[in-house]
């Protein structure tokens, strides 16, 4: 089982050695950028909006709901609904939904060319196919994630502004007030840290599982399953370990 | 000029080739035929490094092949082009993308040359007006096609054929045969075809290897395989009614 777990990681270090390389052609390499951060990240842009809408409200809400006191002040709900959004909730959450999305959608695309002999066909021309498929991927998610979750941040806000002005009964001024209550700007680097961490992590992972596939259809479910529980496993633990570091 | 010498290749506790030693001359059709599962497919993924034989050489024009540095792999892969046993397209692009691949990787052409390079491909397997669909729409044969059009897209020294007519009917079977070959004799380029197809044996069968359960068991012409003496060939050719009556013939 252990021994098992250290080849399975050498044989993803050595996967990441492949990778990171320089590409055969660099313009193309450019387009493939493109291509991928509008496959992967403009087509998740609803999906986390919409999730990051309804957890930002149902933050507010429980806040609302557990430490309400009459020794609040107004501005409260709105400051702790942020930290809560920006520290954990935006980037964990996003980072999970993205392991589902992204990590289903690597993994299958790089199984079914590998067992469509696709990968073969790629490496039969001599370029580095691990290069050539998976680098655009891992870079397109450093650009866009960091994008995501701002969008995240954002929505979840709102959402939360809608239970703060709906049912809280605070003015639009006095949630926006505790939103902007001791700025500090450390709190969205660090969101922004852990999700370029998390978005390395789902890219290279589900690439891994789906690159290795050997088999037919039945593995390259099986592979995509295994990219998204182990990278959601991954973020977790990476989560708590970056809480850790960056808040100590 | 691809010089295999002794090459064994096996997967866990199962040998799957045993000593092989073929030379494949350049400018003429080495074809390499034998029954399903006998290893023709593995000895060419030997040839192209996507599987590495336990032991033994194969030179490409002198480069040693087993074994050898990356850098010297992808040299040598660049100038092959292959085609692929179930065709290999790239599902996510179009025919005339597909095609123009190899070109987008390895040459500095404009957008016009190398689309005119493919199309002109394209029109040498017999398609035309497919440029824009995607491989999911074209049926099996057509695929095939468009598959060897990506092959030769870049004007490969070597050229490396998986069953290249299977799935394909006797008609355009014949044409992808005698499109291979002219394309062969007039790049001079090194071919090898993987075919169990009796009629393309007899038709474009400069050099013929006979692999048995992963053993060469005969090698010759297509003139002299009706008269083997190799007990193995006969009942291979047996089982085609085609060289069956030819056999008999004799
Ligand atoms: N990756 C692999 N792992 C284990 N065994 C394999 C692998 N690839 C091929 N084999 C085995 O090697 C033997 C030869 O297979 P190969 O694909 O070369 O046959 P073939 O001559 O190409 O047959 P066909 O005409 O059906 O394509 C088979 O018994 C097959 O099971
Ligand atoms: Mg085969």
């Amino acid at each position: 089982m252990l021994r098992q777990s250290l080849i399975t990681l050498g044989q993803y270090f050595r996967l990441l050695g492949l990778v990171f390389q320089k590409p055969t052609k660099q313009r193309l390499f450019m387009r493939q950028i493109r291509d991928e951060i509008y496959y992967l990240g403009v087509n998740s842009t609803a999906i986390v909006a919409v999730i990051s809408f309804f957890v930002g409200a149902a933050v507010t809400a429980q806040i609302k709901y557990n430490i309400d006191s009459p020794f609040m002040p107004d501005y409260a709900l709105g400051f702790a609904t942020r930290k809560a959004i920006i520290l954990e909730f935006a980037p964990t959450i996003i980072g999970i939904i993205l392991a589902g999305k992204i990590g289903s959608h690597i993994a299958s695309q790089l199984g079914t060319m590998r067992i469509s002999e696709q990968i073969d066909a790629i490496e039969a021309m001599g370029i580095n196919s691990a290069n050539y498929l998976i680098l655009p991927k891992i870079i397109a998610c450093f650009i866009f994630c960091p994008i995501l979750i701002m969008l995240s941040i954002v929505t979840a806000l709102v959402g939360g502004w809608t239970i703060g002005v709906n049912v809280a009964g605070l003015t639009t001024y006095q949630y926006i007030y505790g939103i902007q209550f001791e700025h500090n700007s450390f709190d969205l680097l660090y969101a922004i840290i852990k999700i370029v961490v998390f978005s390395f992590l789902i890219s290279s992972m589900s690439s891994f599982y789906g690159y290795n596939v050997k088999g037919g259809a039945l593995e390259v479910g099986r592979a995509s399953t295994k990219a998204i529980v182990n990278s959601s496993i991954a973020i977790i633990v990476f989560n708590m370990v970056l809480t850790q570091l960056l808040i100590a | 000029m691809i010089d295999i010498q002794h090459v064994n290749k096996s997967f866990e506790d199962k040998q799957v080739l045993f000593d092989v030693s073929i030379i494949f001359e350049k400018g003429v059709n080495n074809l390499i035929i034998g029954q399903s599962g006998s290893g023709k497919t593995v000895l060419m993924k030997c040839l192209l490094g996507l599987l590495t034989p336990e032991s033994g050489k194969i030179l490409f024009d002198e480069r040693n092949f087993v074994g050898a540095d990356t850098k010297t792999l992808h040299d040598v892969r660049k100038e092959v082009g292959t085609v692929f046993q179930n065709s290999a397209l790239f599902d996510s692009m179009s025919v005339l993308k597909n095609v123009m691949f190899p070109l987008d990787m390895f040459t500095e052409w404009n957008y016009i040359q190398k689309a005119e390079r493919a199309i002109d491909c394209l029109e040498q397997v017999g398609l035309e007006n497919v440029e824009d669909k995607m491989p999911s729409d074209l049926s099996g044969g057509m695929r095939k096609r468009v598959a060897i059009a990506r092959a030769i897209a870049n004007r490969p020294k070597y050229l490396f054929c998986d069953e290249p007519n299977s799935g394909l009917d006797p008609y355009t079977s014949s044409l992808i045969d005698d499109l291979i070959a002219e394309l062969t004799y007039r790049h001079k380029m090194t071919t090898v075809i993987n075919t169990h197809d009796m009629n393309s044996v007899l038709k474009t069968g400069d050099r013929i290897n006979f692999v048995y359960k992963g053993h060469i068991a005969w090698q010759g012409t297509s003139a002299e395989i009706l008269s083997s003496g190799s007990t193995e060939l006969v009942e291979f050719l047996e089982s085609s009614e085609l060289t069956k009556r030819l056999l008999h013939k004799n």
